[in-house]
């Protein structure tokens, strides 16, 4: 079973969520999709023992073998090959590896090469879990093919959950690929609430069923819950603000680790979140 | 004259980038405001825009079969490296990144690209300048463009309104969204929190931000949730060249002002002052 | 020879864009006539790649020279490869003031990209 764990927007307590359940939750395996700003591994502290480069292709051309036709140039819509009567020249760097060039090059002129855009690392968190995350180079412009490998890692046996990119992008996309339950962690703001609806938006797209859980809970005010009323929405728990969970997050220390409260909040959450994926299944 | 743009990002989110663009606003004098967060656009709850002008944005093509031209030989979806078309052949919209391949390969010349929303913009007034903001359609990738597209109507009316300022709220992340909304800027401030992944996210953004020209700032919230990690992050942001320019104490009210839709440097302003409020603002002010 | 410009506008009194990639239009200037061509930058609303596109426009209409605020890196390369050479506009404010300067010899040659036009998409 995956079940992945996103926000609207960043700093509501994905990570939080994901990483505590990840520890209290046996067997499970944690991947860290945020390939952009991936943090899980700050609170997993693993031990790597594996990396694989991800790489990406990109066109090179024959020169001896171009007969400037600018059929390649003209067929990429990426912009990525700059065709004249003297030169032939791919730009590695915006290519999204579509294939299309060497496909219309009526000379066989084109072949592709590959580049590293970002790293991915497998090993054992702190917590003696199987924990796996990945990077994206600074400058790339994309991490979808890293989720996509980073989703190749897991098998459907595994209980796996997922810490997904913030927001509704591709990346976001590319992370729920397969999920068999969501969870959006939003906070009681006017911001949380905002950026929640585009998520909602998303997965009932997607049709994946999911709840809400609220953090940061008694900071804000009740708009969310009045969202989450009005459209049907389950919410499998709520986590009170505490100054001292914010301050452990700060040094890199998880609410599991803090009390025997702490962690039942959690084990709740955890039997919360169970229970609604079953009965979605079901139904 | 040279309009100064002014960014304010954060790499990690939730850092409260949103609330201290909010908190600029009212005090930079002839201004025109830009939410380019395009995936979270929340600047405008704040602001309260009269919406003047909303239109549609059409940032990418996707494929489309014809099912009365396709023949099922399934060409398409073997030369399709995105894994966006399968075997019904159907096109899944969200993994189409508009190759053309698809196009090109069919025999039956069923499949064309079309033009789709990928987002909406909007023109307003807020009590302190024009403002433009935009929201993007879930699932889609070209938020880059938006983001350029934004600034750029942004820009443009503070150039015809001869404001001096554009203050833009930037994406979050590290990828061509900020590259997008930090181009060519004059000025960037990070804000950032004292957490290990508010530092972690730090270094990487200050990468970012050190390969574009103009002055980048840091700005840190919460700073009291962890002096330790606070002082750290002020050593690595001296380090890149990025001075430090306030220091703001988590506090409650802070975030009661965001949820009472009051901008906190207004509703909080004895807050603001005694973190050192008129400082930066003469910083990020100067020529 | 053919310089081009970017411009804002169709003719020599338009104003100097400060986008290369995303220039309103590229003004071209024939040497040996006098003559100017307007070309709408197909670039200014590209998905991404912006400067790729202005660099292929450019070569498709035979410039030598052009005349920009800033090049970008990948565009930079592009121009050196297909034997562009780029000035800086500074000091001009529309197009005519660039091309006198660029008589006079008193504009600076780009050599090295610019920190503008990295974003890709």
């Amino acid at each position: 079973m995956k079940i992945t764990i996103l926000s609207g927007k960043g700093g509501t307590g994905k990570t939080t969520v994901s990483n505590n359940l990840a520890v209290l939750v046996k067997e499970s395996f944690l991947i860290d999709c945020d390939v952009e700003e991936p943090n899980s591994h700050i609170f997993m502290a693993p031990e790597i023992t594996e990396e694989e480069e991800i790489r990406t292709g990109y066109p090179v051309v024959d020169e001896d073998k171009c007969i400037h036709c600018r059929k390649c140039a003209d067929f990429c819509h990426y912009n990525a090959i700059i065709a004249g009567a003297a030169a032939t020249m791919p730009l590695k760097d915006l290519c999204h590896d579509c294939g299309g060039c060497q496909l219309v090059c009526p000379a066989g002129a084109i072949s592709y090469e590959k580049k590293g855009i970002g790293t991915i690392f497998s090993g054992t968190s702190r917590f003696g879990s199987r924990f796996l995350y990945g990077q994206l180079y600074t400058g790339e412009l994309s991490g979808v093919k890293i989720i996509n490998r980073l989703n190749e890692k897991m098998s459907h046996s595994d209980l796996v959950l997922v810490d997904s990119p913030p927001g509704t992008s591709c990346s976001t996309v590319a992370a729920l690929e397969g999920s068999d339950y969501a969870v959006i962690v939003t906070e009681p703001t006017p911001f949380g609430v905002s950026d929640m609806k585009m998520v909602v938006e998303m997965l009932k797209e997607m049709n994946i069923p999911f709840s809400v859980v609220v953090n940061k809970a008694g900071l804000g005010d009740n708009e969310v819950y009045e969202y989450c009323s009005e459209e049907n929405l389950t919410i499998t728990g709520e986590i009170p603000f505490e100054r001292i969970v914010a301050e452990a997050y700060a040094s890199g220390k998880l609410a599991v680790e803090i009390s025997e409260e702490h962690k039942s909040l959690y084990r709740n959450l955890w039997l919360n979140i169970q229970k609604e994926a079953e009965r979605s299944h079901e139904s | 004259m040279k309009v100064k743009e002014i960014v304010v990002i954060s790499g990690k989110g939730g850092t409260g980038k949103t609330t201290f663009t909010a908190s600029l606003a009212p005090f930079l004098k002839d201004v025109v405001i830009a939410d380019c967060d395009v995936d979270a656009p929340d600047l405008h709850i704040l602001l309260n825009p009269r919406i003047e002008e909303e239109s549609i944005f059409s940032g990418s093509a996707k494929a489309r079969i014809d099912e009365d031209l396709c023949t099922r030989c399934n060409l398409c979806a073997e030369h399709c490296r995105f894994g966006a078309i399968d075997k019904t052949p159907r096109i899944n919209p969200m993994k189409c990144e508009g190759c053309g391949v698809c196009e090109y390969i069919c025999p039956a010349d069923a499949i064309t690209l079309k033009d789709v929303t990928t987002g909406k913009v909007y023109k307003g007034i807020t009590e302190y300048g024009p403002m433009v903001h935009a929201r993007l359609v879930p699932g889609e990738e070209t938020s880059g463009k938006l983001v350029s597209r934004v600034r750029n109507e942004a820009k443009k009316r503070a150039e015809s309104e001869e404001k001096p300022y554009v203050l833009i709220d930037g994406s979050p992340g590290i990828g061509c969204n900020v590259i997008s909304s930090i181009t060519g800027a004059s000025t960037v401030v990070i804000v950032t929190e004292p957490t290990l992944s508010g530092l972690h996210d730090l270094k990487r953004v200050l990468e970012v931000a050190a390969r574009f020209s103009g002055k980048a700032y840091v700005v840190i919230n919460k700073y009291d949730l962890s002096r330790e990690m606070s002082e750290k992050i002020e050593i690595e942001a001296e380090k890149s060249g990025a001075p430090v320019l306030m220091k703001l104490p988590f506090d409650k009210k802070i975030v009661q002002a965001v949820t009472g839709k009051k901008i906190p440097s207004l509703a909080e302003e004895e807050l603001f002052l005694s973190a050192g409020w008129k400082n930066l603002l003469k910083t990020l002010t100067a020529e | 020879m053919n310089i081009a410009f970017c411009s804002t506008g169709c003719d020599l009194n338009s104003s100097v864009d400060e986008r290369f990639g995303r220039t309103t239009n590229f003004l071209i200037y024939k040497t040996e006539t006098g003559e100017t061509t307007c070309i709408e930058n197909r670039a200014r609303t590209a998905k991404g790649g912006a400067g790729a596109l202005a660099v292929q426009q450019l070569v498709d209409n035979n410039v030598s020279v052009i005349i920009a605020p800033e090049v970008g890196p990948q565009a930079m390369d592009a121009l050196k490869k297909f034997n562009i050479t780029a000035y800086n506009q500074q000091g001009a404010s529309t197009v005519k003031e660039a091309l006198d300067l660029w008589k006079e010899e008193k504009l600076s040659l780009i050599e090295e990209p610019g920190n503008k036009g990295l974003h890709k998409a």
